[in-house]
């Protein structure tokens, strides 16, 4: 990267910092998890919104925050019908043996 | 949590059944061999599958199987019957695992810290701009993603992988899991979300519509 465009991005980087109401992309970060979980109180919340409007890579990565949050749920929900793992049969006497002995 | 049935799979000819889990109980309780071999003929493959997602290995899961079964035995005569049989016996397989969790000495974990997220210099996120070729609602009706964001939570590190599973797919609350885990709230909270940022890493390329290997 260039000296001049180093300089460009470190300006843009101040004023994005200072304007009024702005907090920067890792205090973003800091924010996601009460904010997808309608946690966050609502000036936070303000912060945090206003943020996503004017950038864009943190508005990108949310959504895809959310979309993993949104299959991590749909996994849940399919939990009930997902193939159950194999059961051995020498687990399933030394369970029961287990228990004989424990009895006896 | 996820709803565990008494359906019970195709038994042995010799195996008896019986028709509800109050039968059960009271032939387990009176020391009927039958009654137990039913139960554990019956919820073993489902308890392995839990106890894997938290232990993260056959051999460890089978052990953590085996003592929920003996402890659930033990404590037979104190169980009310407020939850069914797969319910109660799904929470003694939890708190099993996480008790031979936190006994086992925490060996050093794999860092993820490479699928977190990056800033660059001036502290600006660094996300790349692509386009997903398939929508998440299409995503999250596909079975096969189902399976395959399983498996990736199952290849995080143990610390991260537990509080995702509890939290995320066991649906227990942030202070449920805190106190299962021995950790406080914050800690919780601040491992949950790294986990979800790095699953979101794991996730990238199913999202992107790269396709991915289980």
């Amino acid at each position: 990267m260039n000296s001049l465009r180093r300089i460009g991005l470190r300006l843009e980087r101040l004023m994005f910092e200072r304007a009024p109401g702005m907090i920067t992309c890792r205090e973003f970060d800091g924010f996601i998890l009460d904010y997808v979980e309608g946690r966050l109180a609502p000036r936070e919340r303000r912060l945090f919104e206003r943020h996503t409007r004017f950038c864009g890579p943190c508005q990108r990565y949310l959504e895809r925050y959310r979309a993993t949050d949104r299959l991590v749920m749909a996994a849940r929900g399919t939990l009930a019908d997902a193939p159950p793992a194999d059961a051995p049969e020498e687990l399933i006497q030394a369970i029961l043996r287990a228990r004989r002995l424990a009895t006896d | 949590m996820a709803p565990v049935t008494t359906d019970a799979p195709e038994k042995p000819p010799e195996a008896a059944s019986f028709p509800h889990d109050g039968a059960l109980l009271a032939a387990m309780r009176a020391g009927e061999a039958r009654a137990f071999e039913e139960l554990v003929r019956t919820f073993t493959p489902r308890l392995l599958a839990v106890a894997r997602r938290l232990v993260g290995d056959q051999a460890a899961a089978e052990d953590c199987v085996q003592e929920a079964f003996l402890n659930a035995f033990r404590g037979l005569d104190g169980f009310e019957g407020r939850a069914g049989l797969g319910t109660w016996l799904h929470r003694i397989t939890v708190n099993t695992a996480l008790a031979r969790l936190r006994a086992r000495r925490a060996k050093r974990e794999e860092s993820i810290d490479h699928l977190l997220p990056r800033f660059d210099e001036f502290g600006f996120r660094v996300e790349p701009s692509w386009s997903a070729s398939r929508g998440v609602e299409e995503l999250v009706d596909d079975s096969e993603v189902a399976a395959l964001v399983r498996a990736k939570i199952e290849e995080l590190p143990e610390s991260y992988r537990q509080v995702i599973v509890l939290r995320d797919l066991e649906e227990l609350s942030t202070g449920e899991v805190a106190s299962l885990l021995g950790e406080n709230e914050g800690t919780v909270k601040v491992r949950l979300h790294r986990a979800r940022m790095a699953l979101k890493t794991k996730l990238e390329p199913l999202l992107r519509g790269d396709g991915m290997a289980a």
